[in-house]
């Protein structure tokens, strides 16, 4: 165990190098991103103030709230791409044998297939959106104060990588279905939109809908929880809750991520 | 013009190669629209109409939206900027044969299977709910509509063809594909109608083009459009002024090009 975390340390230590460098060779890229990639964020803040335009409460969140819920999910989002979206993103272009690495030489390694192929490289583009989230959440809290103790915030921000990571399992659910059709090349875009059903309150989705994205697949606590910690409207032992839950979607994956590998015919060879 | 129906055939065959796609985009295009029927929905609980738009017009602002980007939009700025980089474009000057216009046909073909794709969708929503619907569409605007569409439709294509051509100067167009989508979603009433949206975004709406892309033909089909006809004379003035621009960058990228690779 304790070779593995160290092995896993210096890989992840390495490819944060290359990334860097990878950066500074095409900073124009970069720069690009950085600037052009918040500016998705106005779309929702235009959103906010048109809705709030029409009602003061919309289903439970006053509009400052609602900017901390919005702001929540922008960081968990944010995070998400950063850590998580090169390898998954890349995935698809692996299996055909199209990528530098093939996903076939990749599983030759000595190393967890799903940990290799799927984490360890970095996304800084999406530096900037992580900024704005987290200028709207302090936007919303100034303009709209809560109580909060320490034990929220802690909470809080337990609940927010929690969430990075089930962001993180819902990218490899989808990408992990290349396995079993022919060339998804819709993955990232999928995995963006169904992210977004998360920016928006619960109490949205009821009936089949509700059931589906607040029990089966739990997109829509990504965001919502950590603030109802936040403002302490959830107890913080419910974090137990949202902790199985993450647990029992990361456990289903990871058995469909196994299950497929076992199923894959490297085609790419 | 042969050529470039061969190319739409053979586009239509390579979709069917890769069928999940399709239903999968299907999925993707209709998340949005679905959830901010949803979310007006939800406000309208309290009041029985926002901005003019009632629950039927709700429901028929965004069924159309999404149908309208299988008839209007797409996307293929990007396959042009590669084009150009990867000097892909050199045949076109050669030959009879132009490659923006062939990326553009080559993307009606997903267009048009998934709009087939779409219809019975459209249907089962219409049924369900069918209850609460209202049109308000006067059929002798329906010959203005469509003028509408096909304007709406160049539009589209002209400024999808000026930032594909802008990789004649840039080694990335990406950010600028992302600003001109983040543009058509706001500007151009994807998010929500444009009315409804704060008046310094209405005000700005009506010095650019997005508007008449989706919003204007929209607003036509659900009977909101009192004056189709200025909106179709705006939308001319529109393409003269994007096909202007798109020759000028045109002949400037070619001055700049150096036909490396292809």
């Amino acid at each position: 165990m304790k070779r593995l975390l160290k092995s896993l340390f210096l890989m992840y230590r390495l490819n944060f190098k290359l990334d860097l460098k990878s950066l500074m060779a095409y900073p124009a890229t970069f720069w690009f991103a950085i600037i052009t990639i918040p500016l998705w964020s106005l779309l929702q803040i235009m959103f906010i103030e048109t809705i709030y335009g029409q009602v003061d409460n919309f289903l439970g969140y006053t509009k400052y709230e609602n900017y901390v819920l919005f702001g929540t999910y922008k960081l968990v989002q944010s995070l998400a791409v950063i850590f998580f979206m090169v390898q998954l993103e890349e995935l698809t272009e692996r299996i055909r044998g199209n990528d530098t690495w093939s996903l076939d030489m990749m599983l030759l390694k000595p190393i967890d297939s799903q940990i290799f192929a799927t984490t360890g490289r970095y996304w800084f583009g999406s530096i900037s959106s992580m900024m704005v989230g987290v200028g709207m959440i302090i936007y919303g809290l100034v303009r709209d104060p809560h109580m909060m103790s320490m034990g929220n915030i802690v909470v809080y921000g337990l609940s927010v990588l929690l969430a990075v990571v089930l962001f993180y399992f819902l990218y490899l659910f989808i990408q992990t279905w290349l396995f079993w059709v022919e060339y998804l090349k819709v993955g990232g875009s999928l995995w963006f939109t169904i992210q977004d059903l998360g920016q928006y309150p619960r109490r949205l989705y009821q009936g089949w809908m509700g059931i589906l994205l607040n029990i089966v697949f739990p997109i829509t606590l990504a965001a919502a929880v950590p603030v109802d910690f936040l403002f302490g409207r959830m107890p913080w032992y419910h974090l137990g809750i949202f902790i199985v839950s993450v647990g029992v979607i990361g456990y289903l994956t990871r058995l469909f991520w196994q299950y497929s590998i076992k199923k894959y015919s490297s085609f790419s060879s | 013009m042969k050529k470039y129906w061969y190319r739409f055939l053979s586009a239509i065959q390579s979709e069917f190669q890769y069928r999940t796609n399709l239903f999968a985009w299907m999925i993707v295009g209709a998340i949005g629209p679905l959830i901010m029927v949803f979310v007006w929905l939800r406000v309208l609980e309290t009041q029985s109409a926002v901005g003019g738009y009632e629950r039927s017009d709700f429901i028929l602002y965004y069924l159309f939206t999404t149908v309208g980007w299988y008839i209007v939009g797409g996307e293929f700025a990007r396959p042009i900027g590669t084009a150009i980089r990867s000097g892909d474009i050199n045949k076109s000057l050669l030959q009879p044969y132009s490659v923006i216009l062939g990326k553009a046909v080559w993307e009606q073909a997903w267009k048009l299977l998934s709009l087939l794709l779409s219809l019975p969708v459209c249907a089962l929503v219409l049924y369900l709910t069918r209850d609460s619907l209202a049109f308000h569409f006067d059929l002798s605007s329906l010959p203005l509509l469509i003028v509408s569409l096909i304007g709406g439709a160049l539009i589209f294509g002209l400024l999808q063809a000026i930032i594909g051509i802008l990789a004649f100067w840039m080694t990335e167009i990406w950010p600028i594909v992302e600003m001109n989508d983040m543009l058509l979603n706001l500007l151009g009433g994807m998010l929500a109608p444009i009315t409804l949206l704060p008046m310094i975004v209405q005000t700005i709406s009506l010095y650019l083009p997005f508007r008449y892309i989706f919003f204007e033909p929209v607003a036509i089909a659900l009977g909101k459009q009192p004056y189709p006809l200025e909106v179709v004379a705006k939308q001319g003035i529109f393409i003269v002024l994007l096909y202007v621009i798109y020759k000028l960058i045109w002949r400037a990228g070619l001055h700049k090009y150096e036909g490396i690779g292809g």
